[in-house]
Formats: structure tokens, C-alpha cells, sequence
């Protein structure tokens, strides 16, 4: 990877403990919702962060943010630490770092129309001389989202829209700041099946026209595949990497038994597949507590080829085929298939 | 396979004409409109169809139970012969749960915060008129936890908040049927779970269908759920069943355009991404319905006729209904 230019965004060594007083003779409960986790956004690249709840997706997406500050390790935006960065550089890692929310209702103001929504950030962030102006990008955002006419739309409040059209304007807001890499948390998990397509394909296209990065978190592996077609995959289990490396590669040949089972999960719109497709028999179906993880592997307890090693110890991300896997067994475990 | 609209004498609800309104200030909404359906008896029947178009509606009113301002306007739901609308006060209060129990969308919510689930069961049960001993109604709920895996001596003791979001979830399945339930109304049962566990908890679903041989309806918009639990599915846009038919047909051989593009919207690990297409156009305004068929203005095949009057329920094949011209050439001449 030398060859290759900076990452727009990388993380090294990121920890993120959550620190929870329990009383004045207690040790506070820690919480470690990050372990470890590296990783690197080039620009123009989709990296998919899927994962159950509970898995540290959200809290990654923060830390990329810089939302939240890590607890341990660096957040390097083209090759800075955020951390280091003064003020006014912060402002700009902030333009450049935007994020498209989960439920696009809460996340736009009722009482703003769709233009001042959109014209606010622009002109509090000086990216518009004047109003008119600001107007003015304002419908070119709402035509770059494919919300045509855009006059249509200039004056319409949140709840007269629909949640497709709530999510455009979502990552209209975003786009309209120039930012390098956005931040997409779980954005179609709200969005009725039949318009899930455009507004993914709308993504893909801003990625490719305007070579902007993505990091798309969620826990439908369905839409990482079909947004990551050409991208990466980082998968996380209980705050760690279990599993890393180009999306089609790895969802093709997972080999990770947590990615084997959350792939043999996933509906199939096949009614003979689904009715008979092989199952990875997990020992438990919940999750283990966050706050006391299990030693060793930390999906020993739920691991149908759990061995005594997995009990002991902790297996380290490394290189197995084209992907890194996190298994002591990566070896010996059969092959998986969707049938 | 046994028919998703014409009622036979081994359907266990027939619901006929059903059109339920919702008069609002803006104007009335027939958030269903003159909906047939049969629910064969001892079958998973679904309902598929995206937020709007009516599909829940349907499964309230099959419990008398749409919430005001909605009325419904005309048709007729008969469960085991039984006119369910003309149902009163207690008779209805004990077919509700009884007869025909719901488990919502996001069911998490519907548990006491404040009660263990143990105390819960036997509210339950003494709502219901069971007169038996808090020891003799637990053993039984018990044996309800075993089934779909949750430890009832752990679970009965336990308040909602100690439990996750897919133990919650068990919690409700057992709440459905511990009045044996002849018919079990499935609203978007794992929306807020992960992958996991919504399988999971599909298996177990397939499970007590098979060995109670429950009449079951699953609501969902998800329509690869839908491949793995139904036997027989209906598809709803805009307030109408545009098509039903068994699962197989469904999948092979969609009838209505709607439904086909649906199947070819819906990303899965299955197909080659650049093979999905959207569902061009947005879904209607309920206030605005067109004349002719609701699809019309997102269909790609549409013609002239589309627009000027509903389509007709036109047969396709055994058992294989669809609400569309193009569906039956013969049907265009009306």
C-alpha cells in the first residue's frame, strides 16, 4: 500500500472505553466499546462497518466524527491527527467530515423549511457570500439528489415530505459542504424497500461524480454488499475487527464463523433457498454483555467450532487468503456457502 | 394450495369488500379499499406491502379493532362463520386474544415496565376468565418459554428492562398464544432486531406453525422474509390487493408489475447489484388516488386503459389472482 496516496482517513490502535461510576466504594464500571480497531479510507473508496447492535458501529462512526474522542489511539484525517489539529482546523475537519443520520425525521428541523435547512450550514460555514446565493446552491444540491424540481421543494417542511425525499435532503446537507468522507449511519433501514435502490444508487453516484468517500455503517448486509460492490468491508463483534478486506472477497468467502453466521441470517428472496439453505447452528443467540466480554476469542461462548484455544486466547487480525480474520481456526473451518 | 381470496370451507377468515376510511381534515383516506381475502386454514398467509398501504389496517379490522377516526365503511369479515364486526363488548373482548391474538411492531413496547412477566401471564390469563391457581398458569407459561428457548424460571421473575430486544420479542410470541390462539396476526415482527435474531425467532415462528398448526398472517415489507415463513402471500399497494398466490408462484411468476418490480428492487445477497432497479416514481398520495389503477403512474408497462378505470381481479392461474389489465388480456375488454 505504500504506493498509495494518504487515506483521507485513518485509525490507529482506536480504544474507546466508556467509564460509568458506580458509587464511592465501587471501581467504576468500564465499558470497552472499541478494541484496538484500524483502519484506513482512501479517497473515493466505500468501507461498510457492519455489525449487530452492540458491536461498536455507531461508536466508530463517532469517533470518526470526532464526535467522540478515543480513549486511546489516533484519528488521522488526511495524515493529521484531529486531535492536534487549533481551531480554525478543526472547523475544516468538520466541513470535510459530515454525516448522514439513521431516522432523517429527527434529524431535520421541523420548524425549517427545506431552503434554510439546506442554506444555514452554508452560510454559517461562509461557503456563500449572501443569501441569494445561498439560495441559489441550494437548489443545485436539491438537483444534485435527484429532488427535481427543485423549486418544489425549496419551501416544503419536513413532514410533507416522504422518507426517501427526508433522507435526499439528509445527504443534500451533507454533500452541499464539500466534505471528503461522509458518514452514513444506517441511512435506508428507514426507507420503504422500493425506494432503497435509488437512494443507494445516489450514493454510489456521489461516491463516483464527486470521488467522495463513504463510510456506511449498518447491519444489513444485503445493502453493504450492493453500495460496497467495489469497496471494503470491516466487520465488528463486540468492539473488535473480526474480519476485514474487499467486500467482495470477503462476502463471498467469509471466513470468519461470525460473518458466517450473520451472512446465513440474512433473508434470501428465494423460497426454496430460504427453505433450505444450510444453517450455522450457533450455541447462543444472544449477545454477550459488553461489560464483561467472554476471555479469549470473544465469540467463543456463541462459536460452533469453539476449541479449548478460543477459551484461552485472544486470536490477533491476520492475513488468511485475501482478507484478515481475527479466528485461530480460519484454516480449518469448511467453506461457507449461501445454498 | 388452497386459495388466497376465493373463501373455501377450509378458510378461517374470509374477509369480503373490506374498505376502511380515515376522515381526516384534509379529506378522507380509504386506506383499504374493497379488499377479498382468505386466510386458509392452518396456513401462513402474508401481507406484503411498503408503509401506507394498508396491510396493518386490514389485520385491525380482522380484530374489530381500527382506532378512530377510522371507520369501516362496508364489507364483511367472517372468522369461522362468525360475523366479527357485529361483535359486541365482552363477546368481542374475548375473541380478541382468544380467537385471534397480535403481536405489534415493536412488541418490546407493549410490556408493564413496571410488572414482571410472570405477573404479567397471569393478568393475562385472569382477564380472560381462567380461574386456576398463579402456580398451575405459570407451569403452563412456562412450557410456552421452553419453546421458543427462553429459561421460564429466569424470564417468569424478570422485569422487561432485564431482558434483551429478541428475548422481549419470545416474550410477546408467548403472550400471543398462551390462550391458544386459533389465528396468530404477525405485525412486522422483527423490525428493530438484529439479523440473528430475527432468524432466529422465523425459525421458531415456522416451528410453532408446524407442530400447533396455528393459522398464522404475517405482515411485513420485507419481502425476503416473506420466502422463508409464507405459504400463501398477498401483495398490497395503495389500500388494494394487487396480487396473491402461493409462495412459489409468487417468486417465479408475478402476475402484477408491481410486484415484479418489487422482486427486482429489493437488494439481496443473492442477485448481481447491477441488476437492481428502483421502483421509479414515489408511492401515491392517499388523498389523491388516480382514477384507474393506483400503480399506474410507476408502471412501466402501463397503457391507455390503466388510467381510466381500476383494473379488475383477474385470474391468472390456480390460485393466482392480479389486480391488473395487463395480467389477463381478456379481462382488457371491460
Amino acid at each position: 500500500m505504500a504506493d498509495r496516496p494518504t487515506p483521507v482517513l485513518e485509525l490507529r490502535d482506536v480504544d474507546v472505553t466508556f467509564v460509568k461510576p458506580l458509587g464511592f466504594l465501587k471501581p467504576p464500571l468500564q465499558i470497552r466499546a472499541l478494541q484496538g480497531i484500524a483502519l484506513q479510507v482512501h479517497p473515493g473508496e466505500v468501507l461498510a462497518v457492519v455489525g449487530e447492535s452492540g458491536g461498536g458501529k455507531t461508536t466508530l462512526g463517532n469517533v470518526v466524527t470526532g464526535i467522540l474522542k478515543p480513549t486511546a489511539g489516533q484519528v488521522l484525517f488526511e495524515g493529521r491527527d484531529i486531535a492536534s489539529l487549533d481551531r480554525k482546523e478543526q472547523r475544516a475537519f468538520r466541513r470535510q467530515v459530515q454525516i448522514v443520520q439513521q431516522d432523517a425525521y429527527a434529524a431535520l428541523n421541523p420548524m425549517h423549511t427545506v431552503a434554510y435547512s439546506l442554506a444555514t450550514p452554508m452560510l454559517r460555514l461562509g461557503l456563500v457570500s449572501s443569501k441569494a446565493e445561498a439560495r441559489q446552491r441550494v437548489i443545485q444540491t436539491l438537483e444534485l439528489v435527484e429532488l427535481r424540481p427543485a423549486g418544489q421543494y425549496l419551501d416544503k417542511y419536513p413532514h410533507q415530505l416522504s422518507g426517501g425525499q427526508r433522507q435526499r435532503i439528509l445527504l443534500g446537507r451533507a454533500v452541499s459542504l464539500a466534505p471528503k468522507l461522509i458518514v452514513a449511519d444506517e441511512p435506508v433501514s428507514m426507507i420503504d424497500v422500493s425506494l432503497r435502490v435509488s437512494a443507494l444508487n445516489l450514493m454510489r453516484r456521489l461516491n463516483r461524480e464527486l470521488n467522495l468517500s463513504f463510510v456506511y455503517v449498518t447491519h444489513d448486509l444485503s445493502t453493504a454488499r450492493y453500495i460496497g460492490r467495489d469497496g471494503r468491508i470491516l466487520v465488528l463483534y463486540l468492539g473488535k475487527v473480526v474480519e476485514t478486506g474487499d467486500l467482495p472477497a470477503v462476502i463471498g468467502h467469509p471466513r470468519h464463523p461470525y460473518l458466517q453466521a450473520l451472512l446465513s441470517s440474512v433473508p434470501l428472496p428465494d423460497p426454496d433457498l430460504s427453505r433450505h439453505r444450510r444453517k450455522l447452528n450457533l450455541k447462543d443467540v444472544d449477545m454477550p454483555s459488553l461489560v464483561d466480554p467472554p476471555p479469549g476469542c470473544r465469540f467463543h461462548t456463541r462459536c460452533p467450532f469453539a476449541a479449548p484455544l478460543c477459551r484461552e486466547s485472544e486470536p490477533a487480525l491476520r492475513q488468511v487468503g485475501t482478507s484478515e480474520v481475527a479466528c485461530h481456526l480460519a484454516e480449518q473451518i469448511p467453506a461457507w456457502s449461501l445454498a | 394450495m388452497a386459495s388466497g381470496v376465493t373463501p373455501t370451507a377450509s378458510s378461517l377468515v374470509e374477509i369480503r369488500g373490506l374498505c376502511v376510511d380515515f376522515p381526516l381534515s384534509l379529506g378522507t383516506i380509504r386506506a383499504v379499499n374493497g379488499v377479498d381475502l382468505a386466510l386458509p386454514r392452518g396456513a401462513v398467509t402474508a401481507l406484503i406491502g411498503e408503509s401506507g398501504s394498508g396491510k396493518t389496517t386490514v389485520a385491525l379490522a380482522m380484530l374489530n379493532l381500527v382506532a378512530n377516526p377510522g371507520v369501516i365503511r362496508s364489507g364483511s369479515i367472517r372468522f369461522e362463520g362468525r360475523d366479527v364486526l357485529a361483535l359486541k363488548g365482552e363477546a368481542l373482548r374475548q375473541f380478541r386474544w382468544r380467537e385471534a391474538s397480535l403481536v405489534f411492531q415493536a412488541a418490546q413496547n407493549c410490556l408493564n415496565p413496571i410488572m414482571a412477566i410472570g405477573d404479567q401471564v397471569v393478568e393475562t390469563f385472569r382477564a380472560h376468565g381462567d380461574a386456576r391457581s398463579d402456580r398451575e398458569l405459570l407451569r403452563e407459561a412456562a412450557e410456552y418459554l421452553t419453546y421458543v428457548r427462553l429459561e421460564p424460571d429466569r424470564v417468569l421473575r424478570c422485569y422487561p428492562h432485564e431482558l434483551s430486544g429478541g428475548m422481549k420479542q419470545r416474550v410477546m410470541i408467548v403472550f400471543a398464544l398462551l390462550l391458544k390462539p386459533k389465528l396468530l396476526i404477525l405485525d412486522e415482527p422483527t423490525t428493530a432486531l438484529d439479523v440473528i435474531t430475527q432468524d432466529y425467532i422465523f425459525d421458531i415462528l415456522v416451528r410453532i406453525h408446524r407442530e400447533m398448526g396455528l393459522t398464522m398472517l404475517l405482515l411485513t415489507h420485507d419481502i425476503a422474509i416473506v420466502s422463508k415463513v409464507a405459504d400463501v402471500v398477498g401483495v398490497m399497494y395503495a389500500g388494494s390487493l394487487v396480487e396473491v398466490a402461493d409462495v412459489f408462484t409468487l417468486f417465479r411468476h408475478a402476475g402484477h408489475p408491481y410486484t415484479r418490480q418489487l422482486l427486482a428492487a429489493a437488494p439481496s445477497l443473492l442477485d448481481d447489484p447491477e441488476d437492481r432497479h428502483p421502483i421509479v416514481g414515489s408511492p401515491p398520495d392517499l388523498l389523491d388516488l388516480p382514477r384507474g389503477c393506483a400503480f399506474a403512474p410507476r408502471c412501466q408497462h402501463r397503457e391507455a386503459c390503466c388510467a381510466a378505470s381500476p383494473p379488475p381481479m383477474v385470474e391468472v392461474g390456480q390460485g393466482h389472482q392480479a389486480r391488473c389489465f395487463q395480467a389477463n388480456p381478456g379481462a382488457r375488454a371491460g
